[in-house]
């Protein structure tokens, strides 16, 4: 009970000391505050990630943050480069595969003719002697 | 006997199984493959290599650009004689259309995967089938088996008084006729 009392009588205090700061202090006192409120304004939109001190990476690059359009985006663009990097790698497969048979068909003895006609090279592999 | 025609049967059904690649590549390959240097941006050395494509090579696609780049690479490390057959082929390989290609892939890989002394047996065959004109080509597929084509020259010439079908070009050699 005697500490709500003591409470109550600083606050008293306090409020009558109000009267007595002087107009520059005032005014110092008002500017702090406005800019107290404006960077907090400014930290509540900006982009959370992780780190490993618990600290946003906008909190600790000053003012840098995103536009909630550009948030949505980025998503679908990771999901673009990511099939993108995934057909690139197939493409490379393929076109490897295709390298090796071409060169070797065209390097060939024999003539990429002979490999054209089915019906000729089966004729030519079937090695049954004639009767 | 039983035995080599059974090795013969699957051999055959080796060289007719799925296609590894179709006629069309995937669309995935097509999306993923990166734009490729127009003619004038190949460096001089693949402008060499690559000569008999000089007049098409800016109306073909990405893929096959790419894919002749990579053969352009090979190239070094082939002999002469497979230097001068890949660039005498190159461009009737290009002007064919990609079922041909397709289907000539698919029974080179087949050929590759016969025993080397079938694949001698194969060459050795076709040098002489190819001496033949388009007419005794036709009558010797009709009327006989390969193995005829492996007949010494003598024996041919003795039976051809008797025979309609008999390879006469082991007597007198036709110019080659490969690049028709």
């Amino acid at each position: 009970m005697s500490e709500e009392r003591t409470a109550y009588r600083i606050k008293q205090a306090l409020n009558h000391g109000l009267e007595d700061i002087p107009e520059s202090t005032s005014r110092r006192l008002a500017a702090a505050r406005q800019l107290a409120l404006s960077r907090q304004k400014q930290e509540a939109p900006a982009l959370i990630m992780a780190t490993t001190h618990g600290q946003s990476w906008a909190a600790r690059h000053g003012d840098w943050h995103l536009s909630p359009v550009i948030k949505q985006l980025l998503p679908i663009i990771a999901l673009l480069v990511g099939m993108w990097i995934a057909f690139y790698w197939h493409s490379l497969q393929y076109i490897q595969q295709l390298e090796q048979v071409d060169s070797a068909l065209l390097a060939e003895d024999l003539p990429p003719e002979v490999f054209l006609d089915k019906d000729v090279f089966e004729w030519l592999l079937d090695d049954t002697p004639e009767e | 006997m039983a035995i080599r025609r059974h090795t013969r049967g699957i051999i055959l059904s080796l060289c007719l199984t799925g296609s590894a690649f179709a006629a069309e590549p995937p669309t995935s390959v097509v999306i993923g493959t990166p734009p490729q240097p127009s003619w004038s941006q190949l460096t001089p050395q693949q402008q060499s290599i690559l000569s008999p494509l000089a007049s098409d090579w800016n109306n073909l696609e990405n893929l096959r650009r790419r894919k002749w780049l990579g053969i352009a690479e090979r190239y070094s490390s082939m002999s002469g004689e497979q230097q001068a057959r890949v660039q005498e082929r190159m461009r009737e390989w290009a002007s064919l259309t990609p079922e041909q290609r397709s289907k000539a892939r698919d029974t080179y890989k087949g050929f590759n995967r016969l025993p080397a002394d079938q694949q001698r047996l194969v060459r050795e065959k076709w040098e002489a089938y190819n001496n033949l004109s388009d007419d005794e080509k036709l009558r010797l597929r009709e009327n006989n088996k390969s193995s005829r084509l492996l007949r010494s020259p003598a024996t041919n010439s003795a039976e051809s008084a008797t025979s309609s079908t008999s390879p006469a070009a082991y007597e007198k050699p036709q110019p080659d006729q490969r690049n028709k």
